[in-house]
């Protein structure tokens, strides 16, 4: 079967858009028949891989659109779903794409960490991650498989 | 966004009444909860029951919660949906707030089930 797009728009880079967005892919991904645990596991990739650029692509006083595809390819050997996104942020540092270590837990609760979960588990979940600038622009393509 | 919340003896359960808590909506909930909290020095169970997604903004939002509470008590989660207890599992932190299968296990037996 050729892939099948499930979605295809631009939309503000802002949280309450990527929400909305999620929220619409949710039924799609529904509706293509996608198990639950895939499709929560897509829904989180999607969800921090767009919020990232939200908070470091478009973060004020830069602000823009994300262009966003996704597409499912269903094969007999093995099903995956690619997230392609858009992005006119700066370009994104080398160090900043290869971190995928947990944010260590501590014993004294007011330590704990708030934050950098995202890349975490966009690492843990995504099969592949590519990384792309072309024309002031950045590209980057993930695969979930399923 | 929307929380209910439900005055027990020495404890408060806050039932998270909209389905998503992600990026969208993390500061308020940070800001309603803290509103919520002043004063109260009892145990805090959050009942996630309707929550069908979890993003890690939205996790950094229950530990941003967590730290609100005195003397380092722990946030205790009631009725967590398999998409979000994976995302808590991934990121180990299952292991940093107490988890009940749901509010009514939370509260034990001497609660009814109302």
């Amino acid at each position: 079967m050729s892939p099948q797009t499930l979605i295809d728009c631009a939309f503000p880079g802002t949280f309450a858009h990527v929400s909305d967005h999620l929220k619409k892919l949710q039924v799609e991904l529904e509706r293509n028949a996608v198990e639950p645990e895939p499709r929560g596991d897509i829904l989180i990739v999607l969800a921090e891989v767009l919020n990232n650029i939200v908070e470091h692509a478009y973060c004020a006083p830069v602000h823009g659109d994300i262009h966003l595809t996704v597409y499912a390819h269903k094969r007999s050997d093995k099903n995956a779903v690619y997230i392609q996104t858009i992005d006119q942020g700066p370009p994104v540092p080398a160090d900043a794409l290869s971190g995928a270590a947990l944010p260590s837990l501590t014993e004294d609760i007011q330590d704990m960490p708030e934050g950098g979960f995202g890349w975490f588990m966009i690492h843990t979940l995504a099969d592949s991650i590519n990384y792309e600038r072309i024309d002031d622009e950045n590209r980057f393509t993930f695969c979930v498989g399923f | 966004m929307q929380l209910t919340t439900q005055i027990k003896t020495d404890a408060l359960c806050i039932t998270v009444e909209d389905e998503r808590i992600d990026a969208a909506i993390a500061v308020q909930f940070k800001d309603t909860f803290r509103k919520l909290l002043v004063g109260h020095k009892g145990r805090v169970v959050v009942d996630m029951e309707k929550v069908a997604f979890l993003d890690s903004s939205g996790l950094g939002a229950l530990v941003a919660v967590m730290k609100m509470l005195p003397n380092g008590q722990k946030l205790e989660l009631a009725g967590l949906r398999d998409a979000v207890q994976k995302v808590l599992r991934l990121t180990r932190m299952d292991s940093v707030f107490v988890i009940h299968p749901d509010a009514k296990t939370a509260f034990g037996s001497e609660q009814s089930a109302a």
